[in-house]
C-alpha cells in the first residue's frame, strides 16, 4: 500500500528529482503552497475561518479533474470541519495539507499534532446522524458523506504526528 | 475569501432564494436564518445552481427546514443543484429526502 512519508519529506516513489517552484500564497490566509508536478502541499491554522483556504487551495490545484476536485472539496471540508470541533487543542494550530496522486490514487492528507486525536478517532466513526434541536439543524453527516465519496477514510494517531487520509 | 450570496425573489406564490457561493462551516448560519426566515413566507424555493460547495452543515440545515416543512404542510424544494451540490446531497445516502428538480415549472 502507497503510504506518506513524513510531511515535509519528499516520498521516495515520487517521479521528479526536483521541486517545482513554491508559491507564496496571500498574506490574507497566511498559508504557502509548494507545488510538484502531482503533489500539492499547504500549511494551514486550523480555526473555522480558515475554510476558504482550504477551498482555495484545492481549487488551485491543477493535477486533478472536475470531479475529482469536487470530492477533494468536499471530503476536506468535512474533515477540516471535524479538526476545527473535536481535535483542539492543535500543536502550533497548524495542520500540513496535502494532496498528492500517487500510482493512480489520489490522495488528501491531514497532518498535525493533538492531544485528542486518539480520543476521537477512536469514536468518530460511531456516530449517527442526530438532531441538534439548540443549534435546528442535523448533526453528524460529514464523515459519512467523506466515506461515501472515497475509497477509504484513515484515522491514524502517532507520537509524531497525527493523520486523516482520504484516498479517491 | 468568496463571499456566500443570498438573493431573494417571488415567483408567483414561491419564494425562490438563489444561493451564490460556499455554504460551508463558515457560511451555514447565514444560510440558515435566511432560509427560516423565508420558510415563514410560504412555499420555498431553494436554487441552488451557483453553489459552488455544499457542506454537511449546509444539508443539515435543509434537512431540518424539511422536516419542519413536512410537519407543518409546507412545501420546500431544491432547484437545479450546481453538480458538487448534487454531490454533497448524494454523499448523504438520502438523496430520496430531498425533493430536487430541474426547472421551476416542474415543481409540483
Amino acid at each position: 500500500m502507497t503510504e506518506f512519508g513524513p510531511v515535509g519529506i519528499a516520498p521516495t516513489d515520487r517521479a521528479e528529482t526536483e521541486p517545482g517552484p513554491t508559491v507564496s500564497a496571500s498574506g490574507e490566509f497566511g498559508y504557502a503552497i509548494r507545488r510538484r508536478s502531482a503533489e500539492a502541499t499547504l500549511k494551514i491554522s486550523v480555526t473555522r475561518e480558515k475554510i476558504f483556504a482550504l477551498e482555495d487551495f484545492v481549487d488551485s490545484i491543477d493535477f486533478v479533474a472536475a470531479n475529482e476536485r469536487a470530492r477533494l472539496k468536499l471530503a476536506g471540508s468535512e474533515i477540516f470541519d471535524n479538526l476545527v470541533k473535536h481535535s483542539s487543542p492543535i500543536e502550533g494550530g497548524l495542520a500540513t495539507v496535502r494532496v498528492a496522486r500517487r500510482r493512480g490514487t489520489l490522495f488528501f492528507l491531514f497532518a498535525f499534532r493533538s492531544p485528542s486525536f486518539a480520543a476521537y478517532a477512536a469514536r468518530c466513526f460511531d456516530y449517527e446522524p442526530v438532531f441538534d434541536h439548540h443549534a435546528r439543524r442535523w448533526h453528524g453527516m460529514g464523515l459519512r458523506m467523506t466515506r461515501n465519496i472515497s475509497s477509504s477514510l484513515s484515522f491514524r494517531s502517532g507520537t509524531l504526528l497525527d493523520r486523516v487520509i482520504i484516498r479517491f | 475569501m468568496t463571499q456566500l450570496d443570498i438573493s431573494e425573489r417571488n415567483e408567483g406564490s414561491r419564494v425562490v432564494l438563489l444561493i451564490s457561493g460556499p455554504v460551508n462551516s463558515y457560511t451555514f448560519t447565514e444560510f440558515q436564518q435566511r432560509l427560516e426566515r423565508a420558510m415563514g413566507k410560504g412555499e420555498v424555493v431553494i436554487d441552488m445552481e451557483k453553489v459552488t460547495t455544499l457542506s454537511s452543515a449546509g444539508i443539515g440545515v435543509i434537512m431540518a427546514a424539511l422536516d419542519d416543512a413536512e410537519a407543518s404542510g409546507a412545501k420546500l424544494s431544491i432547484l437545479r443543484p450546481s453538480e458538487i451540490a448534487r454531490l454533497a446531497l448524494e454523499s448523504t445516502g438520502f438523496m430520496e429526502r430531498f425533493p430536487v428538480f430541474q426547472n421551476l415549472k416542474d415543481l409540483p
